[in-house]
């Protein structure tokens, strides 16, 4: 009979027990809350209130109200049978976790169904075959007919520097007193000794020994 | 229910006979005992219960969605209220204290009628609600706290607490002090 709150099982007590009608246990709940003279109190009121609202006087709603009511009852009749499902439907409530759960069994569906070829395509490899004119066949994988791209040509300008035949006597200078004997780096002669003369040169020596 | 959102007028007959002069009560005590603005409330409240029909849930009682729809539109007029800083109108009786109705502490039920609701008047819009739904409209526990939608524990609660403070405020009236 008790709960937990000790206010919750005294007002139960208080629409129906006078303190005097109260069994012992009773009336140690409720003095361990109130006083006797406070629940004696509190049952006056609650009897006088009950009473009060027995005896209240009856208030009658307007007239004008019942009409007005009727008339919104009429137009609501009147109204057409698929709007009042449509709003039915909108008004219609559901708990939130249920769309979340709906739209994640959704997303994992469609997910498991897409296979991946989709959603990453095979590149098409082609493999250029290279050739020495100024063409080159492109050879696709599968049967297509290959496709002929004209090789971009590439021009490169040479700018040739002018000799300076002015002055055949070479300036003698710091930097290139030692180089005297070599060649010029434009010349087209090849500087130094290549492997076939040195082992001639060797040859001879040995010889001449 | 049904028969209503069709727009069938002998059933809303039926419910309007059966709660308007109750619902008028409960909005005449919960509005300050204003009978005009209650008489607006009570129409309102049907208003709602004509649109909004198809929100009923049959599983649940009627009058408890009535009480329910009821209760919120109080709860939302105290909130307009508080907004607009209007304070709770007491017909400029004074507080009822001991000492100013010493001497009529003999007075009978008819005095106690007169004073009780300006009493009430002052308890907070929760007390309020549930004090008339248990001792006017004599609602069960059960009931009100479906209609107010918390614990029972919760209810009870509230109406100790209402008659306590309502114990004070009438305290002249009590013999036995």
């Amino acid at each position: 009979m008790h709960s937990n709150n000790p206010n919750t099982y005294i007002e139960q007590l208080l629409n129906n027990k006078p303190f005097t009608a109260l069994s012992p246990m009773e009336k140690q709940a409720v003095l361990m809350q109130m006083t006797q003279q406070e629940y004696e109190s509190l049952f006056l009121l609650t009897q006088k209130t009950q009473s009060h609202f027995r005896t209240e006087k009856e208030l009658i709603p307007r007239p004008q109200t019942k009409a007005s009511l009727h008339a919104l009852l009429a137009k609501q009749k009147k109204r057409t049978h698929w709007f009042a499902k449509l709003e039915q439907v909108f008004s219609y409530q559901i708990p939130l976790y249920q769309p979340a759960i709906a739209a994640l069994l959704l997303i994992l569906v469609a997910y498991t169904l897409t296979p991946l070829s989709i959603s990453k395509p095979k590149p098409h490899i082609v493999y250029i075959t290279p050739t020495n004119d100024s063409t080159f066949s492109i050879v696709p994988v599968e049967d297509v007919d290959p496709v002929v791209v004209e090789k971009a040509e590439q021009y490169v300008e040479r700018v040739q520097e002018k000799e300076d035949k002015s002055n055949p006597l070479r300036v003698i200078t710091d930097s290139n007193l030692f180089a005297l004997n070599v060649p010029d780096a434009d010349s087209s002669q090849p500087i130094g000794r290549t492997l076939f003369e040195d082992s001639i040169l060797a040859k001879f020596l040995i010889e001449a020994q | 229910m049904p028969l209503i959102q069709n727009g069938n007028t002998r059933a809303f007959d039926e419910i309007y006979t059966r709660y308007s002069s109750k619902m008028l009560r409960y909005f005449h005590k919960m509005l300050n005992k204003d009978e005009n603005k209650a008489q607006d409330f009570l129409q309102d409240l049907f208003v709602k219960i004509i649109e909004k029909a198809h929100l009923y849930d049959p599983k649940k009682r009627f009058s408890t969605w009535l009480y329910t729809l009821a209760a919120n539109m109080c709860k939302n007029e105290y909130r307009r209220n508080a907004v607009r800083g209007s304070q709770v109108q007491l017909d400029g009786t004074p507080d009822l204290t001991a000492e100013t109705y010493d001497c009529l502490k003999a007075l009978d039920m008819q005095s106690f009628n007169i004073q009780l609701p300006n009493a009430i008047n002052q308890l907070t819009e929760k007390h309020k609600t549930v004090f008339l739904l248990r001792y006017q409209q004599e609602l069960s526990i059960k009931e009100i706290a479906l209609i107010l939608d918390c614990s029972e524990g919760t209810v009870k609660s509230r109406i100790f607490y209402a008659l306590k403070k309502l114990a004070i405020r009438l305290q002249a009236f009590n013999p036995i002090q």
